[in-house]
């Protein structure tokens, strides 16, 4: 195989979000380097109490009581997240809305509406009209779709934990293959219901409130960590392609470099380390880049005892003796685990380090696990690093699939 | 009593938002945004509220709420007979 000349680099030009730490990207950044969590006790009938982050918003500016008619949890959050992402990026309309293409990754999709369809069936009531619109699993990009006039491709990409990782990086393909000009991708999940709640709890996987402080419940790369922490949330990034970033006047918040995307092919829920390496060596080389450019790590890092130890070794065998100096840490431990959504989140974070030289902690830890260590993991607060250049974010999804992004400063 | 139109304007407002004054009784109901999945939703509703049970094929026959008001007198008058 040839190798082609330099890849085109995506620009990231605005950003949106609703999030556990708030909505306003600012804000929720200054409260994630200050080590605050979002992390709270959530309760619900027949299910023990979990720590959990959920997310607050109000649709009703964008949407009156008529238009949410169909229009559930997922769907409204993913629309302001959308919508803060284009205000963000100074979107008023578009030139060409057929070459706008929208990648929106989530695990479960409209989760409410299937719980509470589902619950009334089996309670003997009767199930909404209109639980297959609202719940479908694209429904949340056909609402944005619908209010932002978005009419290029309108994909959805369901690939668990990976979901949103997954929507950046093929849009950003997308954006190269010239099949449009613009790209808005990310994520969301809303899945803080009984049914889903209690079937992750039936996984074993979730972690158990921390009674002397929930806010710490989750611990990544701790030898203390005992489980993921569920969180709902949407985020969005608006891509544009760098020649044509290049004849406006703002400058984006950062580059995307590169990506890549592999499967490790051996288990439903084991993460493997030989998929993680491939996944990490091939976003380098997709980037042009080498690990001693990379200075941040943004780690999918979930805090269970499986999934830490083995995204360690899959770093340091990639870094190897470049391991020490990357900084590290997982961003879990503050707003949860967003699965299909927490791709585009910690892109965003990711994007944030790259403007602004500070790294980000693993809020709440204060020791590392021998599995975890060779690297230089950032923790309680964040760290001013001012010469950061380049960076990625990963997201390692059930079902084997691994997506690594790379960020560049802009 | 409230008469059926009335009702029926009360339970959209309810449901939708819309304000009565919005509302034409000969009107279709597309004229104050009502479309096929919102009437899906209303059907729903007034089933729910007047203990009746509405046909499937309303949601496509009938066009405005006199229609439906129409319908909902005739199955209250089934149910009470």
């Amino acid at each position: 195989m040839s190798v082609a000349g330099p890849i085109e680099r995506i620009g990231i030009v605005g950003l949106g979000l609703v999030s556990p730490l708030g909505n306003a990207a600012e804000t929720a950044w200054g409260r994630l380097m200050n080590g605050e969590t979002a992390i709270r006790r959530w309760s619900c009938e027949g299910l023990p109490d979990i720590p959990a982050a959920s997310a607050e918003f109000d649709v009703s500016p964008q949407l009156n009581k008529l238009q949410q008619v169909g229009t559930e949890r997922v769907s409204q959050m993913a629309l302001v997240a959308a919508r803060n992402a284009l205000d963000d990026a100074g979107v008023e309309g578009w030139e060409d809305p057929e070459k706008v293409g929208l990648y929106v990754g989530t695990g479960m999709g409209g989760a409410s509406t299937v719980d509470l369809g589902y619950a009334a069936l089996y309670g003997g009531r009767r199930i909404p009209p209109l639980t297959v619109p609202a719940g479908m699993v694209n429904g949340a990009a056909a609402v944005v779709a619908l209010h932002t006039g978005i009419r290029g491709p309108v994909l959805t990409y369901a690939v668990a934990c990976a979901s949103s990782a997954v929507a950046i990086a093929e849009a950003a393909h997308a954006l190269r293959r010239g099949e449009v000009d613009v790209a808005v991708a990310g994520g969301v999940e809303a899945l803080l219901v009984r049914g889903t709640v209690a079937a992750w709890h039936a996984l074993r996987t979730l972690a158990p409130p921390d009674e002397a402080d929930i806010g710490r419940s989750c611990r990544p790369f701790s030898a203390k960590r005992s489980g993921l922490v569920l969180g709902e949330g949407s985020a969005f990034l608006v891509l544009r392609r760098e020649s044509d970033v290049a004849r406006q006047a703002r400058a984006p918040h950062a580059w995307l470099a590169g990506s890549a995307v592999r499967c490790d092919a051996t288990h439903l829920t084991n993460p493997d380390v030989r998929g993680q390496v491939a996944t990490l060596r091939a976003a380098l080389a997709a980037s042009q880049l080498t690990p001693a450019d990379i200075g941040y790590c943004n780690a999918h890092g979930t805090g269970t005892m499986a999934g830490d130890p083995v995204e360690c070794e899959a770093v340091r065998q990639v870094w190897t003796d470049a391991a020490p100096d990357l900084l590290v840490s997982s961003t879990k431990a503050a707003h949860g685990h967003l699965l299909g959504a927490a791709g585009a989140l910690e892109a965003l974070w990711t994007v944030q380090s790259l403007r602004t030289g500070e790294v980000p902690p693993t809020q709440g830890v204060d020791d590392i696990d021998p599995a975890c260590r060779g690297m230089a993991h950032v923790l309680q607060t964040g760290r001013r690093y001012p010469h950061l250049r380049h960076a990625i974010s990963n997201s390692f999804a059930f079902g084997g699939t691994n997506a690594t992004l790379v960020f560049s400063k802009a | 009593m409230m008469n059926s139109i009335e009702a029926l304007s009360q339970l959209i407002h309810e449901q939708f938002g819309v304000q009565p004054a919005e509302i034409d009784p000969d009107a279709p109901f597309a004229e104050y945004n009502l479309d096929s999945l919102t009437l899906a939703e209303l059907m729903f509703a007034v089933e729910d509220k007047f203990h009746v049970q509405v046909p499937d094929e309303a949601v496509s026959t009938i066009a405005n709420l006199r229609g439906l008001s129409q319908l909902l007198d005739k199955l209250c008058a089934s149910k009470g007979a």
